[in-house]
């Protein structure tokens, strides 16, 4: 499929989810048109909205990535989630053990720290994958039970703040705190870490060898083999990168925001990162739009709810909703004609998909 | 006798091939009939369509005289069309006895069930462990569950798919006594494979497929192997010599020039036991063609897997010019200046969602003319892709368009014009003409013709025996994993290349 | 420790917060076996609570509640068959997806009904059954068998739900369908329609933990009230070998160590009570890869069946 075919179908869907959300909007009792108004212009374009939007989006932006690059080897990383904690308790702890370095060399070690953490949570479904087979959605799913687990008990033990009433650490060192980047707001640097990250990434994966045979690999495994490529060195690869990534992503809940290591500090953005890694097809550049978007949607549902009284979860169904378009989008026959809506309304419970595929003489 | 099957008209075209072209057939009960024919030659399609997984595009099919529909396995199997996959459809987690029952109603699956699944054991003399899971089963044994399956549901007609390539020469001969029963008891049984000498042995008649269409139903037994090898290759005149005249009007010396490949002695033994290639010993010169021929399945594919380094020898040196490459990385041969064609230019040859350009470039990605510095320079992919665009004629010219939009024919040219200009030393082609019109394949021959004359020694793998002799200077014949013999086109005949090609494994030294 | 009523509390703590976790699992299971991922668990358990609530509340019935749940199942399970199934999405998107859109529609369906105080709408319930005689057993009694009809509904359904799969003709096929669904198609198995009928199964018993957590625990719905139990129910799936009974005694165990950590924090605060959460999961994941995840999972689950694809 062409991208300009794509992206024509990615946003027509997107529509049909915000229309089909309008309705609901209507049901309720409201007017849908200045519902969504309301949404957007607070998350985009009133300044403390903005910087709301802004603050949801860093974690998921990273998240995103760390689902992208897998992805793209051929590997499912679900354990984003994992990840993130154990990246965040990694950076934490680091940040409270030497809590005196200036700014210019600590925070680049918390964030080092942090990687290291993610890259060792997912270094275990990594190898069970390439060298056992093992499924590895059912291993990080584990995995991420057992990381909110533990940093539960690090904040409630050993990392546990004097005198605190619920289980949080300390806070880390001044010096460590991310650099706002919209005054007066809770908006920090996290965004640009994770543009950069993104510019990076997509730069690896374009414009160096190593980038474009991991590419490769979950394009073709066999092809990738016939280049000599190394599959199994390639998947691990792949894994660690998300790993430190999603990681980093814990790092900057920590440093950026609140400070402290919290017990459940990171609010499902390890599968906000799926939904924002296929949103944005895979691509690195695009996961920054997509993670604001999703960001925006849900900073803005919040506000949408105060000034107009919808319910915030409309805007749970429509991002339901946008990641089922999307998907039966995507997933549309080249070569077909049929409408998305057609595909998704007409087509027989019970039929079976008729292609007609090119036979290999 | 009256037929039990009468197919007529049969059409099936996906896409812009044609699998089956006018196929007519009359068959009895009590009968055996070989379908013979190379790989893309129709016979697994015809045998879908039989069986319920395709559905013709016209024709009909009559069974006892009426015309039957077959609109899915489970109506195959209403009408008591049965068949087995070559590769079985096992499901290996179950015991036999599971996967004997799966599928059928509920009153043929009760207490009485175990009992007539042991009484056909005895019919038959077949040996199956009913305890253990199917996965832990030996091939023959599975393949048996196999046939139970069949004859528990009272087929009239099965369909037994090159059954015995997954065998061990051992299993063969009980195998086929136990198909020899089953034809006894009035069962019409379809017998596709490409060994002659068994279906010498099992069949009454043959029917012989090329390119879609039946070139004949011969009686076996009055019918010689080498002329069923010609339909089958489709040369109408076995006794002409194997040289056409003014295909070649130059032919090399080739033992004066150096040699470019020395394969020495290689052997491939798969974990099961069978032998895949057994002492191989190949010397190629450069500038020289060497020829590959054989049956499909013989061990080519697999040769030229452990040539270009996708599989290692068991025993057995490789020398590209003075260099052991025997044990070296496929990264490392590509770096060697070893160009490989592969025969499923789809799956290995080609990443169809990438660019036409970036398939110029994907299988060595690293290399300096691809790169600027360490980067990739993506200037430089599209100048390399543009020049090969023109150089070959591939159209449509825009190299930004994915591989998977051009033509076979075209997709191929992509793979040729990387690989030619990637062969310093030795270029391997496996298949080169498949799937490919009178207009593409001419521009292939061309091409290696080329190659060849600028030195480079040229390995050519293929099926396709008129393509093979009208380019090679020598012919190597592969059966069996061996080479039967090396031959040159002007002094052999297709009658002696046909008996190279079908010598059974006590012929061969 | 071991003090009996300690224990007949943690016992009867453990049938409580399993039950929902079983529900779910069983439905994983009869999906996962028919080769079909559903990580939808967790929205269709809201999509059950919510039904039970909203059919209680509208009738005063728990049973027709029941009924409102399982329909409610029923038809999301259908819908992520759809995707999964003729639309060819990837399971994993799909059930994510799903989860995203009952979660949200519960929670606006749940004001639309229920009004702004949802959370105080009390629905009539099920209480408490008795079984006389087993239920005056000492620290078994009160916990197994004085529970609510749900509970032993569940245990019915996992030993119905093993006979059917394990030793019924339809259950084998089933089970072919998700080992090696071209070897089934080919033996007459109608490979679709199994896979549709087991999603929505699947679906239904999942919304059977949300009907649980309504009409057997807290008597209301609450938004996002399935709290992570779908997603430990697909661990749970792991645990039990992806046998209907081994995953209800898997999901028992979850709750065993959750009742339990629960009492641990009071009974003896120095030891942290995060062990106990982590042990189930470190379970499964031993189970995984000392056992092979290979050997007992069904061997064509995630893969998308196409009769033509060669």
């Amino acid at each position: 499929m062409n991208s300009v075919t794509m992206q024509c179908r990615v946003a027509a869907a997107l529509l049909m989810a915000l229309t089909v959300g309008g309705f609901l909007i209507l049901f309720d009792g409201h007017n849908p048109f200045e519902a969504y108004k309301v949404l957007f212009f607070d998350s985009f374009l009133n300044y403390w909205g903005f910087s709301n939007t802004l603050v949801k989006a860093s974690p998921m932006l990273l998240a995103g990535l760390a689902v992208i690059i897998p992805m793209r080897a051929g590997v499912f990383n679900i354990g984003g989630e994992g990840q993130i904690y154990i990246g965040g308790l990694f950076g934490t702890v680091f940040a409270l053990a030497v809590p005196d370095l200036p700014a210019v060399l600590g925070v680049p070690l918390i964030f080092l720290a942090a990687a290291i953490g993610g890259t060792f949570w997912a270094a275990i479904p990594a190898y069970l994958k390439a060298y056992r087979g093992t499924n590895e959605v059912i291993v990080t799913l584990l995995m991420n039970f057992v990381a909110i687990h533990i940093v539960s008990y690090a904040v409630a033990g050993p990392l546990l703040a004097e005198g605190a009433p619920y289980p949080y650490s300390d806070e880390v060192a001044e010096a460590y705190r991310l650099p706002i980047v919209m005054p007066r707001s809770d908006a920090h640097a996290g965004f640009v870490f994770g543009l950069a990250m993104a510019l990076i990434l997509y730069f690896w994966l374009r414009f160096t060898p190593s980038g474009f045979q991991l590419d490769l690999v979950g394009r073709n495994a066999r092809a990738a083999a016939y280049a000599g490529v190394d599959e199994k060195k390639t998947i691990i690869r792949a894994m660690l990168i998300g790993g430190s990534l999603a990681g980093m992503a814990g790092a900057i809940e920590v440093i950026g925001l609140k400070y402290r290591l919290f017990h459940l500090f990171s609010d499902g953005y390890g599968y906000d990162g799926i939904v924002v890694a296929f949103l944005a097809a895979l691509n690195p550049i695009v996961a920054p739009l997509t993670a604001l978007f999703l960001a925006g949607l849900s900073a803005g549902a919040g506000t949408m709810q105060r000034a107009i009284g919808v319910d915030s979860s409309v805007i749970e169904v429509v991002e339901g909703l946008v990641v089922v378009f999307v998907a039966a989008a995507l997933v549309a026959p080249r070569n077909s004609s049929k409408s998305i809506l057609k595909n998704l309304l007409i087509g027989g419970l019970f039929g079976h998909p008729k292609h007609n595929k090119k036979k290999e003489a | 006798m009256e037929p039990l099957l009468k197919v007529t008209s049969i059409e099936k075209t996906f896409g812009d091939v044609r699998a089956l072209v006018n196929v007519n057939l009359l068959a009895s009960r009590g009968e055996c009939i070989a379908i013979l024919g190379e790989n893309g030659a129709g016979k697994t399609t015809l045998a879908s369509v039989l069986i319920g997984l395709y559905q013709p595009d016209s024709g009909q099919i009559e069974l006892d005289g009426t015309q039957i529909f077959v609109t899915s396995p489970a109506a195959a199997i209403r009408h008591g069309i049965g068949m087995i996959h070559q590769h079985f459809s096992l499901v290996g987690a179950m015991t036999a006895e599971e996967n004997i029952l799966i599928g059928l109603p509920g009153e043929k699956r009760g207490t009485a069930a175990r009992a007539r699944i042991r009484q056909l054991c005895d019919d038959f003399d077949f040996t199956v462990d009913f305890d253990v899971p199917v996965a832990s089963m030996a091939v023959g044994m599975k393949q048996r569950v196999e046939i139970l399956k069949a004859l528990f549901r009272d087929v009239s007609i099965l369909i037994l798919d090159e059954p015995t390539s997954v065998l061990a020469p051992t299993e063969v001969a009980p195998f086929l006594q136990g198909v020899r029963k089953l034809v006894a008891t009035g069962c019409l049984v379809f017998f596709i494979s490409h060994k002659l000498d068994e279906i010498r042995e099992i069949a009454d008649r043959v029917m012989i497929m090329r390119h879609g269409c039946v070139e004949g139903i011969l009686p076996v037994a009055s019918t010689p192997m080498t002329q069923m090898s010609a339909l089958m290759m489709g040369q109408t005149d076995a006794d002409q010599p194997a040289e056409k005249p003014n295909t070649k009007e130059m032919r090399l010396d080739s033992t004066r020039a150096a040699k470019a490949l020395v394969v020495s002695d290689v052997s491939l033994t798969a974990s099961s036991g069978a032998e895949i290639l057994k002492e191989v010993d190949l010397t190629l010169h450069a500038g020289e063609i060497l020829g590959i021929a054989g049956i499909d399945g013989n061990g080519q594919t697999e040769l030229s897997e452990v040539i270009t380094g996708l599989k290692t020898q068991t025993s057995g040196t490789i020398l590209l010019g003075d260099k052991e490459i025997s044990g070296s990385s496929i990264a490392a041969r590509i770096a060697d200046g070893i160009g490989f064609v592969p025969e499923d230019r789809h799956a290995e040859g080609l990443v169809l969602s990438l660019s036409v350009e970036e398939n110029f470039a994907f299988r060595s990605i690293g290399e300096g003319k691809f790169m600027s510095g360490r980067l990739i320079s993506r200037r430089a992919i599209s100048k390399i892709a543009e020049d090969a665009v023109t150089a070959y004629d591939i159209r449509p010219s825009n190299p930004k368009l994915n591989a998977s939009a051009l033509s076979g024919g075209n997709q191929q040219k992509i793979v040729l014009a990387r690989e030619v200009s990637r062969a310093r030393n030795l270029l391997v082609v496996v298949q080169p003409t498949k799937g490919l019109d009178v207009g593409a394949t001419q521009f292939v021959q061309d091409q290696i013709r080329a190659v060849a004359q600028s030195g480079v020694a040229v390995l050519y793998i293929s099926t396709e025996l008129e393509h093979v002799l009208e380019i090679s200077d020598r012919v190597a014949v592969m059966a069996f994993g061996r080479i039967t013999g090396v031959v040159t086109p002007q002094n052999t005949t297709l009658q002696d290349i046909g008996l190279l090609m079908t010598a059974s494994p006590e012929e061969v030294v | 420790m071991f003090d009996p009523v300690l224990l007949s509390d943690v016992l009867a703590g453990t049938a409580r917060l399993g039950t929902p976790i079983a529900f779910a699992a069983l439905g994983g299971v009869i999906a996962e076996r028919s080769g079909l991922y559903n990580i939808g668990l967790e929205g269709q358990i809201l999509a059950g609570a919510l039904g039970a609530a909203a059919g209680s509340f509208a009738t005063g019935s728990a049973l027709i509640g029941l009924g409102c749940g399982v329909i409610c199942g029923l038809i999301s399970g259908l819908f992520l068959g759809y995707m999964s199934i003729r639309l060819r999405i990837n399971q994993l998107v799909g059930g994510i997806a799903l989860n995203l859109l009952l979660a949200g529609l519960t929670a606006f369906l749940s004001r639309q009904i229920f009004g702004a105080q949802a959370g105080g709408a009390r629905v009539e319930g099920f209480t408490q059954l008795h079984i006389p005689l087993l239920s005056d057993i000492p620290v078994l009694g009160p916990s197994l068998f004085s529970q609510d009809p749900l509970f032993y509904l569940l245990i019915g359904i996992a030993v119905l739900a093993w006979c059917w799969l394990m030793k019924s003709h339809k259950g084998l096929d089933l089970r072919a369908v998700g080992e090696n669904p071209k070897a089934a198609d080919l033996a007459g198995v109608p490979v679709l329609r199994m896979q549709y009928l087991a999603i929505s199964v699947s679906g239904a018993l999942a919304a059977l933990a949300g009907v649980h957590l309504v009409l057997s625990q807290v008597y209301v719905f609450a938004e996002g009230m399935s709290a992570g139990k779908g997603f430990i129910a697909l661990a749970a799936i792991i645990l039990g070998r992806w046998s209907p009974i081994g995953a209800v005694c898997a999901a028992l165990f979850f709750g065993f160590c959750d009742a339990a950590q629960f009492k641990l924090q009071f009974s003896s605060p120095e030891v942290p009570y995060q062990l106990f959460l982590i042990l189930p999961y470190i379970a499964s994941l031993i189970a995984l890869v000392i056992l092979g995840a290979k050997a007992s999972a069904p061997a064509s689950v995630g893969l998308p069946y196409d009769r033509e694809h060669r």
